[in-house]
């Protein structure tokens, strides 16, 4: 088979360029001592549901007993669970979310709330949102046939009203 | 006396109580297993014995537009309804008791021999499309049928049923058991948080579209047959 010589010059410094972006990342990784998180929660997706955490009477918002607010939700082909969920603003909130099926990823358009949400982990996340108003949560994993209709409501409400 | 007060009271101090889950079934690996292993030509023997065909048909299309098609039904779905009945998280009485005597291997049995009848044809009664069918309604977080029931209605993954040729009756009373929730059996409100948001008119404009026509004008003479031998014999 015949390759142009400038054809193979572009093979050979693209085969290059891959090992020396290799050799970046290694040495960043290593040199920084970057390294997968540690203290992952693990949690049987298939049977979320039946879990006492993310059982159905238990998602939403509730008060810890020191005061603080846990947002309890669940990502499934296709919503985020409870479909509309209502924080105070400037309250911190820490948010769990775990998923029942595929990976998704839950993004609030206009906040700083994004995370991904991987099968067989709980993701949290502690934010305040800054705002009043109607926020939409989306899914920016491709995560099925129903991805682009995968959205739910969150209102960020005063906080005399929450 | 004491021994049984005591031991009550230490139930019900044991720790918080949470309330029923909308169904018991998971599919987990060993639920997975189970409905891939089902026995068609057994469950072909139940669905006669356990009387399956009276109400639903051999070939799984009812007769009375008020009971659902289940033919071409995924057997994940058809499981699932099957063992919610069993535990009583939809409560349909006479299912309820048409299944209490079933094992989870005669429930996987039916499921797989529903899920290789045909799907009921394509018949949509109506030529528009109504447009919560593709496209949903952003605003009241009513997500589109097709997201999950399948692009021309044949049914998703797991628990989301085939909508296409369904009986119009059995489609507008199940919306309306979700509205009402009536019908809980929706993991995580899934309809019903969809059913509460649409109208009357909306119900039945989509039923309109997926239902299948009148089985009335082909009635299966050889199911007809049969089930009038099974009435004698009662």
């Amino acid at each position: 088979m015949h390759i142009d010589q400038t054809e193979k010059k572009w093979i050979w410094i693209s085969v290059l360029m891959t090992f020396v972006m290799m050799g970046v990342l290694t040495l960043y990784a290593v040199g920084s001592n970057i390294h997968p998180p540690s203290g992952f929660e693990p949690i049987d997706s298939t049977r979320l549901h039946l879990s006492e955490e993310f059982s159905e009477d238990n998602l939403g918002l509730k008060k810890n007993d020191d005061g603080t607010l846990t947002l309890t939700m669940v990502a499934a082909r296709y919503g985020f669970y409870p479909s509309k969920v209502e924080v105070p603003v400037n309250t911190p909130v820490k948010i769990r979310i775990a998923s029942a099926d595929v990976l998704h990823g839950v993004h609030v358009p206009y906040t700083n709330f994004a995370t991904m949400v991987v099968p067989g982990y709980i993701s949290e996340v502690n934010t305040t949102f800054m705002k009043t108003g109607d926020f939409t949560l989306l899914c920016n994993e491709y995560c099925g046939l129903g991805h682009d209709h995968m959205w739910s409501r969150l209102k960020v409400v005063p906080k005399s009203s929450s | 006396m004491k021994k049984i007060l005591t031991l009550s009271m230490l139930i019900c101090l044991s720790g918080p109580v949470f309330a029923e889950p909308s169904s018991l079934v998971a599919y987990d690996r060993e639920t997975r297993a189970l409905i891939r292993d089902g026995n068609v030509d057994n469950g072909q023997k139940l669905a006669k014995s356990a009387k399956c065909k009276k109400c639903h048909s051999m070939n799984g299309i009812a007769e009375d537009s008020d009971d659902p098609n289940i033919a071409g039904m995924s057997a994940t779905y058809i499981f699932k309804q099957l063992k919610d009945y069993k535990d009583e998280t939809r409560s349909e009485k006479s299912m309820v008791k048409a299944v209490k005597k079933l094992s989870d291997q005669d429930i996987s049995d039916l499921s797989a021999y529903y899920a290789t009848q045909q799907l009921s044809a394509a018949a949509h009664a109506t030529e528009s499309v109504p447009v919560l069918v593709h496209y949903g309604d952003r605003k009241r977080m009513v997500r589109a049928c097709n997201s999950c029931h399948g692009q021309n209605g044949e049914g998703g993954m797991y628990d989301m049923p085939a909508l296409n040729g369904q009986s119009k009756g059995y489609f507008v009373a199940t919306m309306e058991e979700f509205k009402e929730e009536d019908r809980t059996n929706d993991i995580y409100w899934r309809m019903r948080d969809i059913a509460k948001e649409l109208s009357e008119d909306e119900i039945e404009e989509l039923a309109n579209y997926y239902s299948a026509v009148d089985p009335d004008g082909d009635e299966d003479d050889e199911d007809e047959d049969e089930d009038d031998e099974d009435e004698d014999k009662e």
